[in-house]
């Protein structure tokens, strides 16, 4: 019952944040410090990989929603990857699917990368 | 079937959580229940627990929150009890689905994961205390 965030950039200003373990109430601070690190870069995009995440509480929720609404102030976004079950559960109670940009798989969400990519361009 | 019951004494402190998380794991695992059912109410409990401990004392003194735990039949009852403000949680503000993530007010959130993973709810107040009853159906 602990978390483990890493992170990466997979191109100029899109990176891949992956927590791993249980985002709770006592751990969620340090997926929100490095949130809050990363949008000091002013990114344009920030992937959420979930696919080690195991447990989600309101409080994971939060930092995401907050990660979220600092990054589309400057037409940016993030975007979910890959949920377990009870995650995706958590998400669909709090009625946020399918409104939210969440990928099932790398490719999918590649796909819709190339797509903003070429809509930034036109 | 008999009544399998199991009580908590918890502080409110947040640290009290983990305490929480595994006397409900051990629950699960002495009564063979589901990975699912273990996570449902694991984190219907964390959100009901730590909403108190947020918010339901004006005081800075130490409190006492009892969780137990009754199981019978395929129904298990989830109590929480504690002795601060009045606080109904089915009381609390819906959300417009409509709105995005990020404009909501967070406020409420936890309330309504924990609403969302349990099939019954009753609330009442009595001596000054919170009862917050959860029940989760055919878990077996």
């Amino acid at each position: 019952m602990s978390l483990k965030v890493t992170s990466m950039e997979k191109s100029s200003g899109v990176f891949i944040v992956t927590p791993e373990g249980s985002l709770d109430t006592i751990t969620y601070p340090i997926l929100e410090e490095k949130m809050d690190l990363l949008m000091d870069t002013s990114p344009d995009m920030i992937i959420v990989d979930m696919k080690k995440l195991d447990y989600i509480s309101s409080m994971g929720v939060r930092v995401i929603a907050k990660a979220k609404k600092s990054l589309k102030k400057n037409g940016g976004n993030v975007v979910l990857l890959k949920l377990q079950p009870q995650i995706k559960k958590v998400f669909e109670i709090i009625q946020v699917l399918p409104s939210e940009q969440i990928f099932e798989s790398v490719k999918e969400m590649d796909s819709y990368l190339d797509y903003m990519q070429k809509k930034t361009e036109e | 079937m008999e009544t399998i019951f199991k009580q908590l004494i918890l502080k409110n402190a947040i640290s009290e959580v983990r305490v929480l998380s595994n006397a409900v794991k051990e629950f699960c695992e002495e009564n063979s229940l589901s990975d699912d059912v273990t996570h449902d109410i694991k984190l219907a409990l964390e959100e009901i627990f730590s909403n108190i401990v947020f918010y339901g004392f004006l005081d800075h003194d130490e409190h006492q929150i009892l969780i137990s735990f009754s199981f019978k039949n395929d129904t298990l009852a989830l109590e929480v009890n504690d002795d601060g403000i009045p606080f109904n949680p089915l009381e609390s503000k819906a959300f417009d689905p409509e709105i995005p993530l990020e404009e909501r007010e967070t406020g409420g959130m936890g309330i309504h994961i924990a609403l969302g993973l349990v099939d019954e709810i009753e609330y009442f107040r009595k001596q000054n205390k919170n009862f917050l009853v959860m029940k989760k159906n055919n878990i077996l």
